[in-house]
């Protein structure tokens, strides 16, 4: 699998033009770069409740970091609120040095961020092919340039792309129609396919069985090895340590511990939060 | 400055009139999140049946009246037995129960007209003609009587869904269905309940309306519209505020009309509803709901 | 064949086809509950009948019977921006309230409830459609063509787009795409579309009054739509043209004539709740109505 991965990977044409240009950057610069997302002192609030609180971080190019913390302690909420879904109640959020705080959802989309959510949100009319076509496609808005085009046209992209998550059989299936696992890649596959420069993943294996997430991290491992940047939310530890460069600590909304998986395994203040005090 | 006093007075009926319509509506609506503008139906149904047992049967007026109440209750509850429940069990949604309920108004309102004929039709029942005047405005018996029911029943939807075990339960039930039934409670029979109680409320309402103004098969649907935008105006969500909200209505149109021509008046009310559901959906007594999206 | 009864029914089948796809792709195609569609059918014929009486000629009257009613239908979206789900349903319903009412009101304009009378028939480049068949003739050109091109919209890269708003807006708001944009074009084409097939009905029946854009009618192309099934465009034409036939029957029944505009609601009203309760996704449809 890893093989097919490596050689698609290599392909260049395999990838919208954008990325294509950020690759061949990443791969000329030795210089240290400014971090890719960046978020300063973001707060959210419902009602009364804290749902994040201060939290400050940094996303560097190419490598994968993770946020991790008990459930209810505003990591999804994080991921809402970075891509415009919620609005923040205090402070700022910069993608490659732009400031996207407050501008809409799909805005900040299109400036380079790619998401999944927890639930896998798929298009339940759709197949498979029309979901990566979707993805793909960035003129598909404009209505009467759209009635002079074929409806398929990334055929050997998303053909690339679904061996990849062995979904090729499945091409003309409703997403509805697929098993939850089959689901889960498609969603990966999804997000992947879309123009971006940062990929946003919350949960990407929950509910999988061993072997296909030990598929899901070879994947990621070898999309930063292609120069992609990714933000991980997961509850599996060992999935999290092996994956991750650097590691944050959410409980109740604070950041309260920061580093090398090796760290973290250690600290006791994430101890602590996981197993209640 | 009698005329203000007249428009204040009919501002005043008007709002009554809605009143009723709209508490019922508002009952069901608050217990079962969706919008059952059949409820227009239950009213019109109650009309036609306080005219039909006071014009061919010799039962009298008081008897026609407990009769006519109970039957519009149970039609109330038929109708969710029988179209809302089975479109709930299908995990349908509050649309489609909407457009099912607008299916079941026009259904039964046509189904009077080529029952009773589409004249207008007076209920055999002499009111007492009294009228007072009050600073230069005039109002008869009935309309007084009206305007007290009106303000009996805010009181008691007030006490009733603040204090009583069964008010308790179906703004628990309208909250949050799943962890109601943790606690015990029967969402079933509490939406069978607030059918039941709204459709009492829509009987009440068919009989002093239906004394008040002729019959019309289609009074119905002009009366939940208006009821509904009673409901709008003072906040959907939370139950007494419907009967503020139609009094709010039946002043803006009577005062509306003094300065617009009398065509206006149903305008007035389309207009208002528009820009609520546009600008304060909650309406001037909800809680707006904060959130920018549901992720 | 062709007796004028039936070719009367035909025309009216034509009409209405294109005014229920119109709301089909709105309503069906992007989950748009726009229950206020029939304003714009009003709106358009209104336009029609009061720019050909003023001395404009027809093609003039047609085509702004459609950009009138597509302008009508972005103000609708635009105005609704933030409501979902019932409450849109409720507002585009308070919206043809609100149209409806200053049809009836702005005399000076519309003549209020009296209606429009004495519209001409289409005269088109001097040649005058007088005769039904001529008027079946042209009525299946425009329908034809009107239904082609939104088929066209709907097999197309946008109309990918409509199910991926109705079954999930903020998934697609996530992939980059400008839903409200997407929103405001659909609604510009199905208004533009409903509003020719007003200035046709307005030529037509050649007498137009504000009761026949109001409730009855609003729920009769919705049952139209949801009965031949949501995002099927084939299924609302089979349903109109059902729709228009059935309550024919009634004229062979010992019925009063003041009744049958009744007994054709009650039979559209038990026809829409039996297709919600029993087979949601209508006639010809492929997606339950949710």
């Amino acid at each position: 699998m890893t093989e097919e991965v490596l050689r698609f990977l290599k392909n260049p044409q395999n990838f919208q033009n954008s990325q294509r240009r950020t690759l061949k950057e990443m791969k000329k610069k030795e210089v240290i770069q400014s971090p890719l997302l960046i978020l300063k002192n973001v707060s959210k609030n419902f009602g009364g409740i804290k749902a994040l609180n201060n939290v400050s971080f940094s996303v560097p190019h190419g490598k994968i970091i993770a946020v991790i913390g008990p459930n209810g302690s505003g990591k999804s909420t994080l991921f809402h609120v970075i891509s415009g879904l919620y609005e923040l109640d205090r402070g700022e959020i910069y993608f490659q040095n732009e400031n996207i705080t407050g501008l809409e959802d799909f805005i900040i989309s299109r400036k380079g961020i790619s998401r999944t959510f927890q639930e896998v949100r798929l298009f339940k009319h759709l197949t498979v092919r029309e979901h990566l076509e979707i993805a793909l496609q960035l003129t598909d808005e404009k209505l009467f340039a759209s009635l002079f085009r074929a409806q398929f046209e990334h055929e050997t992209t998303i053909q690339e792309l679904l061996k990849l998550f062995k979904l090729d059989n499945h091409l003309k299936n409703y997403a509805h129609d697929l098993s939850y696992g089959q689901r889960k890649l498609l969603d990966l596959a999804v997000a992947l396919a879309k123009p971006h420069k940062i990929l946003m993943l919350d949960e990407p294996v929950a509910g999988i069985h061993h072997e296909l997430r030990v598929e899901i991290a070879g994947i990621l491992k070898n999309l930063r090895k292609r120069g992609e940047t990714i933000l991980l939310i997961e509850h599996d530890m060992n999935f999290v340590m092996n994956l991750a460069d650097y590691i944050y600590v959410l409980d109740y909304g604070k950041v309260i511990a920061s580093g090398k998986p090796r760290e973290i395994k250690n600290n006791e203040k994430v101890l602590e939060a996981y197993l209640g005090k | 400055m009698p005329l203000l006093a007249q428009l204040t007075v009919n501002g005043i009926i008007a709002g009554s009139i809605y009143a009723l319509v709209a508490s019922g509506f508002a009952l069901i609506y608050g217990t079962n999140k969706f919008m059952h503008f059949a409820h227009g139906a239950s009213v019109t149904f109650a009309g036609y049946i306080l005219f039909l047992l006071l014009e061919r049967t010799i039962v009298p007026f008081y008897g026609a009246i407990i009769i006519t109440i109970i039957f519009t209750s149970y039609f109330g509850l038929l109708l969710y037995r029988f179209v809302y429940l089975p479109l709930q069990n299908r995990k349908a949604s509050t649309v489609i129960l909407l457009v099912a309920s607008i299916a079941l108004l026009i259904l039964f309102e046509n189904t009077l007209q080529v029952a009773f004929g589409p004249e207008v039709k007076t209920i055999p029942y002499d009111f007492d003609n009294r009228t007072f005047t009050i600073f230069g405005g005039t109002i008869t018996i009935l309309q007084i009587f009206i305007f007290i029911t009106a303000l009996l029943i805010f009181l008691f939807l007030f006490a009733f869904m603040r204090y009583s075990n069964l008010g308790k339960a179906m703004r628990a039930v309208a909250d949050n269905k799943e962890l109601a039934a943790i606690w015990g409670i029967d969402s079933r029979k509490i939406a069978d309940m607030s059918f039941l109680i709204g459709s009492f409320l829509a009987g009440v309402a068919g009989i002093l309306i239906g004394l008040e103004q002729s019959l019309v098969p289609t009074m119905g649907t002009m009366l939940i519209i208006k009821g509904f935008t009673g409901a709008v105006i003072g906040g959907i969500a939370y139950v007494p505020a419907s009967v503020i909200g139609s009094y709010v209505l039946g002043f803006a149109e009577n005062y509306g009309v003094a300065l617009l021509p009398s065509g206006y008046k149903d305008a007035i009310g389309f207009v208002i509803l528009f820009l609520f559901l546009l600008l304060k959906p909650e309406g001037l007594f909800g809680v707006p709901k904060g959130v920018k999206s549901n992720a | 064949m062709l007796n004028p009864y039936f070719i009367n029914i035909i025309i009216l089948v034509g009409i209405y086809s294109i005014l229920a796809v119109s709301l089909n792709l709105v309503l069906g195609f992007t989950g748009l509950i726009n229950l206020g569609h029939v304003a714009l059918f009003g709106v358009g014929a209104y336009t029609s009948a009061l720019l050909t009486k003023a001395g404009a000629p027809f093609i003039v009257g047609f085509f702004s019977a459609g950009l009138t009613a597509a302008l009508f239908g972005f103000i609708i979206i635009f105005a609704t921006k933030k409501l979902k789900g019932d409450y849109f349903a409720l507002a585009s319903l308070g919206f043809a309230f609100v149209i409806g009412s200053l049809m009836l009101n702005l005399q000076w304009l519309t003549r209020g409830p009296l209606g429009i009378v004495g519209i001409e028939r289409p005269n088109i480049f001097g040649f005058v459609l007088n005769t039904p068949v001529e008027y079946l003739i042209f009525v299946i050109i425009i329908a034809s063509i009107s239904i082609f091109a939104m088929r066209r919209v709907v097999n197309s890269p946008f109309g990918r787009l409509l199910h991926a708003v109705r079954n999930d807006e903020i998934g697609l708001r996530v992939l980059g795409k400008n839903t409200f944009l997407i929103k405001i074009k659909t609604m510009i084409v199905a208004g533009f579309f409903a509003g020719l097939a007003g200035s046709l009905f307005a030529h037509y029946i050649r007498f137009i009054e504000p009761s026949s854009f109001f409730l009855s009618e609003i729920i009769f192309v919705l049952s139209i739509v949801i009965i031949g099934g949501i995002a099927s465009i084939s299924g609302s034409v089979v349903a109109t043209a059902l729709l228009l036939f059935i309550p024919e029957i009634l004229r062979f029944l010992p019925l009063q004539s003041n009744l049958l505009g009744a007994m054709r609601q009650i039979i559209y009203s038990i026809l829409l709740l039996v297709i919600l309760v029993f087979r949601p996704r209508g006639l010809l449809g492929r997606i339950d109505l949710e």
